[in-house]
């Protein structure tokens, strides 16, 4: 049974059609990426999972997260599923962080959330600092203390990882999570991430523009341009035999970047 | 060059912050602590012939006596009592009714939001003043209280507006999404996420209307629309001044200077604590 099944989903608002004809299913444990030019639609999509379109933007057709029916569900039911089911890693890790609450705090409020019972300060100090730890933060103890202004932006996106994670979701939506990050940090972020997965068999939903990102992580890529899915197949097949002319510009474009750098790293 | 205006800067602004803070807590204090000692102790009965009429500052009453004999110190006292009251009063209402409006405002439904910032709006453009003469007309009788509550009411559209569109920002946050990503309910976003973050920004509203509020009370009691007699609101003192101002100045002086100590350390106050409730402000 699959995790997330996404049928013939189309978003809009009361003027114009954002996305259209979307089918998209992910298995537990499996790694999909979503691709698209900005605007192209990727986000929404994912924001669609979870019931999370903003007021004013409607969507129709089937989406079903874990065994739920999400579009028309109430935010009672939605808010069961979310963190537990599916959690977000947002693009911008300062906006993704409550500027006025300590880091700790940010961390144990999911986990206070879900915990079956009421926790004491130090179970929820332990469950910060651990997750913390698995994030592999430097000096959990001091970070935990610190704002979000405080630290820096690939710290701020390995604590908004750890929020996300304090559910233990089945599935990780990843929007752009390395996209407002320098490439060193890209770089290690996306190992994290993929460890992250690895070790607690989270299928993961990884959105992104950048191809060589995507490669890198997901076995399977569908490709989105104007809202419709363009071309969709395992990584090798759709990098190696792109079939559609988007697909393919995309593709070489990669390539020429890489010629550039004259095959180097 | 560069670098020594690096390093200086910063304790500069924080001298300079904790400057006007503690100008604002030493002003704003005074007031309290006589308002508080009118509670229990008084130069003179306020109510009571103390001397003769309209005299001059000397020993015995300090800021002299009104066209009835009775000592001017004394009532300015009792006016610090009446004006933070009024403060107190008119921003606790204006609070209250107003973030519940402006949050409410900002979670609706895009219809009932434009009908509630129409309505904001529209109650905006009165002037505060003139929306607290018509609550204080349409009540029986002019009381305190019912000055308290006018002017409440008219502060409460102003908080509202500033509530609703400091909530609609903070609702666009990544945060919040992420927050209701992991199951947040939203009355558990309100009270964790939006309130902290629209706070300091409220806070010191809230000491701007205080100011604003203990003008207005002034205003109305200037007018007669205020607190009746036995509280000598500044307002009333200023009124009554306003037949002798040339041969004795110093009644119409003495409350304005108190008036307006008030306020000014009010708003001195709010500066300070806006640098210090936020964080991100915070020098270090």
């Amino acid at each position: 049974m699959s995790l997330l099944t996404i049928e013939n989903l189309s978003i809009a608002t009361s003027q114009t059609t954002l996305v259209s004809g979307v089918n998209l299913t992910i298995a537990p444990g499996e790694r999909v990426g979503l691709i698209g030019e900005s605007g192209s639609g990727k986000s929404l999509t994912a924001m669609a999972a979870t019931g999370l379109l903003a007021p004013g933007i409607t969507a129709k057709g089937s989406v079903i997260l874990g065994d739920t029916q999400v579009i028309g569900a109430s935010e009672r039911k939605l808010n069961t599923l979310r963190g537990r089911v599916a959690a977000f890693v947002f693009q911008e890790p300062l906006t993704a962080l409550d500027p006025l609450m300590r880091v700790d705090r940010q961390i144990a409020e999911p986990i206070q959330r879900h915990a079956p019972h009421r926790l004491s300060r130090d179970a929820v100090h332990a469950a910060v600092l651990k997750l913390m730890h698995d994030v592999a933060l430097p000096d959990p103890e001091r970070i935990a203390r610190a704002y979000p202004h405080e630290i820096s932006g690939g710290q701020r996106q390995r604590i908004a990882i750890a929020m996300a994670l304090a559910c233990e979701p089945q599935l990780l939506i990843a929007d752009e999570p390395t996209t407002a990050l320098d490439v060193t940090t890209q770089a290690e972020i996306l190992a994290l991430l993929d460890r992250l997965v690895r070790e607690r068999n989270m299928a993961l939903l990884f959105i992104s523009h950048d191809l060589p990102v995507v490669a890198t992580i997901v076995d399977r890529v569908v490709v989105l341009r104007h809202g419709e899915i363009v071309e969709a197949g395992p990584i090798a097949s759709v990098f190696g035999a792109p079939q559609h002319d988007y697909t393919k510009s995309l593709v070489s474009a990669a390539h020429a970047f890489d010629a550039a750098l004259g095959g180097t790293p | 060059m560069t670098a020594i205006d690096q390093i200086t800067t910063p304790a500069r602004r924080r001298s300079w912050q904790s400057v006007t803070l503690w100008a604002g807590i030493i002003l704003v204090s005074l007031h309290v602590i006589v308002g508080l000692l009118t509670l229990v102790w008084t130069p003179y009965d306020p109510s009571a012939m103390a001397g003769g009429r309209l005299e001059a500052p000397s020993w015995l009453h300090w800021v002299g006596t009104d066209r009835l004999g009775r000592d001017f110190l004394t009532q300015i006292m009792i006016g610090s009592r009446i004006a933070l009251t009024v403060g107190i009063g008119a921003v606790a209402i204006g609070a209250a009714i107003g973030v519940t409006l402006g949050l409410l405002a900002a979670f609706a439904s895009k219809f009932l939001d434009d009908a509630l910032a129409a309505a904001l709006d529209i109650l905006i453009a009165f002037p505060t003043l003139l929306i607290a003469m018509l609550v204080v007309a349409a009540s029986e009788t002019a009381t305190l209280g019912s000055a308290i509550l006018a002017l409440g009411i008219a502060l409460s559209a102003i908080v509202a507006r500033l509530t609703r569109i400091l909530a609609k920002r903070v609702l666009l946050m990544d945060y919040i999404t992420a927050a209701r990503t992991s199951g947040t309910s939203w009355l558990g976003i309100v009270f964790s996420h939006v309130l902290p973050n629209i706070w300091p920004t409220l806070s010191v509203s809230f000491a701007l209307q205080f100011g604003l509020a203990a003008i207005a009370e002034a205003s109305l009691s200037y007018l007669g629309l205020g607190a009746p007699p036995p509280n000598a609101s500044w307002g009333r003192l200023l009124q009554e001044a306003q037949g002798t101002v040339y041969t004795a100045p110093i009644g119409a002086i003495a409350p304005g200077i108190a008036l307006v100590s008030l306020v000014i350390g009010i708003n001195l106050l709010a500066d300070g604590l806006r640098d210090s409730i936020d964080p991100t402000r915070r020098a270090r």
